[in-house]
């Protein structure tokens, strides 16, 4: 993976020899590049191998390897999204970056499963977002650097095209796992509930997360084929639980086990050798925030850290990855 | 393996749960999760027909890709 913290300045003259970067970075930054091959998002959270790193005078970039034949760059509203499939490339992958509690946000995470070609070709990315210590006076933004435009409501896609002898996988490192106790389910889709199903009976979910004094850093996990999938809680206001991707009425939900040592987790996990593959990273605020990573090495990735994550579908609390294999 | 055509019974199957594997390509694991929903959110026939091409399709369009071929294999072996 090439991936690089670096200035206003150094970005632009790579940008200007006609490189192809996925850039996050804060807003007054990303507001001076030139136009160019580039997509981006605000986040001034970053995760580089030395550890978490908080930066507002920096950008971290990721440079789209040598071997990509072609890119194209696409913006998408509420209307459009829904051809994102259709329009990657045949053999490729696709980066997504949209702006955390936009339109746009909400409706690909309740709808993504629905669009046309789903999960055919690979699309990874990521959720913008902002200074925490600044929510108030800011808004999560993405840039499309085709035109220098940015967006608070709409969603910048990079679609890359890759020889026939490369082939791109989307994969994931979640570090929870199901606990043992009730199993949990919800009336309708949402970002928000009331109400919970506990083993099939209705109670009020934000009395029954204070009853059993369940820590708001530990997900709600459903079991995928395998591989589990977080729902992060948001939080608790009025009676009602919210959260910051949906849960889905028909899955089982579980909340996770606690989490000793978030490091440590991450590291049993990651695949052998998988680093020289990684072509783009990304990692989640709030293993940002509850593992307390700033400072602390992440091992073999490095990329943005989000206000959600995109593996096909809006997750939460995950790392996801796209990895470029040879095809044999 | 030749990909079976969409209406053999397996992809039906697979979407409805009544037969489940572990699966190596997390797109393959996320789509049949994703077609689950959309068949026990409206659970009729038509609906099980649409997401068994769906499988279906997703499989014919990565024919070349080792990973889903793998678990292709794993479906009907």
């Amino acid at each position: 993976m090439k991936t690089q913290i670096r200035t206003v300045k150094q970005v632009a003259e790579l940008i200007k020899t006609g490189k192809t970067l996925l850039i996050a970075g804060d807003e007054k930054l990303l507001k001076q590049l030139p136009k160019g091959s580039w997509i981006a998002g605000t986040i001034p959270y970053l995760m580089d191998y030395s550890g978490g790193i908080f930066t507002e005078s920096e950008l971290f970039i990721t440079e789209l390897p040598g071997y990509v034949l072609s890119t194209k760059q696409v913006v998408y509203d509420d209307d459009s999204i829904s051809s994102v499939y259709s329009d990657a490339y045949t053999n490729g992958f696709s980066v997504i970056i949209m702006p955390s509690g936009s339109d746009i946000h909400s409706s690909f995470s309740l709808n993504s499963g629905k669009y046309h070609g789903f999960a055919n070709k690979p699309l990874v990315g990521w959720v913008s977002g902002i200074n925490l210590d600044k929510a108030e006076y800011s808004t999560p933004k993405v840039f499309d650097g085709k035109t220098g435009n940015s967006f608070t409501d709409q969603a910048v896609v990079l679609h890359a095209c890759l020889p026939s002898n490369k082939i791109a996988y989307v994969d994931i490192i979640n570090i929870f796992e199901e606990g043992t106790g009730d199993e949990l389910t919800f009336p309708v889709d949402g970002f928000l509930t009331r109400d919970v199903l506990v083993n099939g009976r209705r109670k009020n979910f934000a009395e029954y997360l204070e009853v059993n004094k369940i820590s708001l850093k530990q997900p709600l996990v459903t079991d995928s084929f395998g591989t589990m999938l977080n729902t992060s809680f948001k939080k608790i206001e009025n009676n009602k639980v919210y959260f910051y991707a949906p849960v889905y009425a028909n899955t089982v939900y579980k909340i996770a086990k606690p989490i000793e040592d978030y490091v440590y987790e991450f590291f049993k996990q990651i695949p052998v050798g998988i680093s020289k593959k990684v072509v783009f990273s990304c990692n989640c605020i709030l293993n940002y925030l509850y593992a307390e990573l700033e400072g602390r090495p992440t091992f073999s990735f490095a990329g943005p850290i989000t206000f959600g994550e995109i593996a096909y579908k809006l997750l939460n609390q995950t790392m996801v990855y796209l990895s470029v294999d040879e095809v044999v | 393996m030749t990909l079976p055509e969409y209406n053999n019974s397996v992809w039906a199957k697979l979407i409805t749960g009544k037969i489940t594997r572990e699966f190596k390509l997390f797109a393959v694991k996320v789509l049949i999760s994703e077609l689950r929903l959309t068949f026990l959110a409206q659970p009729t026939e038509a609906t099980l027909r649409t997401c068994a091409r769906q499988l279906h399709a997703f499989f014919k369009f990565n024919k070349h890709n080792p990973r889903a071929f793998a678990d292709l294999m794993k479906i009907f072996n």
